[in-house]
């Protein structure tokens, strides 16, 4: 009998996509991205200029901001496609009138930015003890106010060009139609700062947002008896993604996030 | 015996064998130029031929004193007159013959001039490196200041890259072009009293280097009685090939 010999192949596919820890950079940017393009200086003038697909196209897709100069930001427009080969191109002209060409080749790459939010605590207390008050007119009715929570959560960046430094994103906090909440007193980590819905981050590291919540409403024993009035879900959303460069978000990541705050549900203090 | 005089009539034909344009032909020459003058004896072979100028200087008496064709060249402008004398060898009875010639200033006249510098031709590539190779033209230029004398011309001249360049396929545009360097261009034409031809070669050098080639006439003529060329003062043209800016690569983050 022949021997059936079996061969287990254990293969171990590791796919390290290159698109894991890319970033746009000068030779493959993203699209919308700006990315730094120079020469030595050899005090020539300089003539800069992109074409696309071939070294004759001309084409509107890239915008050169000092043509002249032997240093130039490129921005490529965020309609290009990803894939399309562009070239640029700087002309190095002396005062004898004689010139020298040289050429980069460019691939536009996708974007290989993203931003995950995610939240410090799936369930969260309050910052403190409630506090209880008597009723200033009736001596049988306890106020509860619940006072502040504090709430975090963190936006974290991958794939950003090491060239640059910063990103921004739009914020918003909401609360399942739960009403009487004061959420003004929002702060962040050191790298970031927020003006309107924007927050901008100054660097290439993650970004602390924290939340002090404060629960305006006003419980007493009846209207709070089953211990879970104070309950509520503060979910964050991020959106609109970029990163300093013009690299815009490529939607891969997370962008909602939620923290449930409540209390142990005491229920009122019953007596017979 | 009766001595029969004999009047010897010497048939002289009094030829000159500038067989071009009588412009510059033997009786007008210009200053520098090569003539024969000859006549037909009645008897070369036992007469005694003799050739003489009266002025006492200002030519050159080459050949022939005493045959029927002397060679001069005239090296002064001016008045002379050339005599010929036949003695027969029997009777001492001697003929006589005389030419005039008026010696004129030499107009014949080669120039050359630096042509304008041209870019090293891997100028309007993309990426130019390393070696490349620039035609260029020198242009000498010859008149005769005689709308009625165009004699074909030779030059000798010699062609010195500078630094490390080197020069290949020399040719010109009128004439025979021999040599290696130095160079024998000869049979060049002209209409008119104006001549003009073009030396081109290819220069190979690193584009990056300025490069040049000067041309150095050593020697003119005119090939109908080799008059030189009235000056040397225009003998010299350099051709300058600048070099490209040497643009680095592209860099970026």
């Amino acid at each position: 009998m022949k021997k059936l010999v079996l061969f287990f192949a254990a293969v171990l596919i590791t796919a390290v996509s290159s698109n894991l820890f890319a970033q746009s950079t000068g030779t493959n940017p993203a699209p919308g991205a700006t990315h730094h393009y120079s020469i030595t200086d050899n005090g020539n003038t300089m003539a800069w200029s992109v074409t696309k697909g071939d070294l004759t196209t001309a084409t509107t897709d890239a915008t050169i901001a000092s043509p002249a100069a032997a240093a130039t930001d490129i921005t490529w427009a965020s309609t290009v496609t990803v894939g399309d080969w562009y070239y640029v191109h700087v002309l190095e002209t002396d005062a004898n009138g004689c010139s020298n060409e040289k050429v980069l080749a460019v691939q536009i790459t996708a974007s290989p930015f993203y931003l995950t939010i995610a939240a410090a605590n799936a369930t969260q207390c309050y910052d403190g003890a409630v506090t209880a008050s008597i009723d200033a007119g009736d001596a049988s009715v306890i106020h509860y106010d619940h006072g502040n929570a504090t709430v975090e959560f963190t936006v974290t960046p991958s794939g950003l060009s090491t060239s640059y430094s910063g990103y921004e994103f739009d914020l918003a906090i909401a609360f399942a139609g739960y009403t009487g909440l004061d959420a003004s007193n929002v702060s962040f980590s050191a790298n970031g700062s927020m003006s309107g819905t924007l927050v901008t981050v100054s660097d290439n590291n993650p970004v602390t947002i924290t939340y002090v919540i404060d629960n305006t409403n006003d419980f007493t024993n009846a209207t709070d008896a089953a211990g879970t009035a104070a309950d509520y879900t503060a979910t964050a959303t991020i959106s609109n993604g970029k990163a300093n460069n013009g690299v815009s978000d490529n939607t891969t990541g997370t962008y909602v996030d939620d923290t449930n705050v409540a209390r142990p549900h005491t229920t009122g203090i019953q007596t017979n | 015996m009766k001595k029969t005089l004999t009047y010897l009539i010497t048939a002289v034909a009094f030829i000159l064998v500038s067989n071009v344009a009588m412009a510059q032909g033997g009786l007008t020459p210009l200053v520098g130029s090569t003539h024969d003058y000859t006549v037909t004896a009645d008897d070369a072979t036992n007469n005694t031929l003799a050739w003489s100028i009266v002025e006492a200087a200002g030519y050159t008496i080459n050949s022939g004193a005493a045959t029927e064709t002397v060679n001069i060249t005239w090296t002064a402008a001016g008045t002379y007159h050339v005599q010929f004398s036949e003695t027969d060898a029997n009777t001492n009875c001697v003929t006589t013959k005389q030419a005039t010639v008026v010696v004129s200033a030499n107009t014949f006249d080669v120039s050359t001039s630096n042509p304008a510098a041209t870019c090293n031709a891997k100028d309007g590539t993309v990426n130019p490196t390393g070696n490349a190779t620039t035609s260029i033209t020198f242009t000498v230029d010859m008149t005769t200041a005689n709308a009625g004398w165009s004699p074909n011309w030779e030059i000798d001249f010699t062609l010195t890259p500078a630094g490390t360049a080197t020069i290949a396929s020399v040719a010109a545009t009128n004439g025979t072009l021999t040599g290696s360097g130095p160079y024998h261009l000869t049979g060049i034409t002209s209409t008119n009293g104006n001549g003009t031809v073009n030396i081109t070669m290819d220069v190979t050098g690193d584009a990056f280097t300025a490069q040049s080639v000067a041309l150095a006439i050593t020697a003119a003529k005119e090939l109908d009685y080799d008059t030189p060329d009235v000056d040397t003062d225009d003998w010299n043209a350099t051709q300058t090939i600048n070099a490209l800016p040497n643009t680095s690569d592209i860099t970026t983050d």
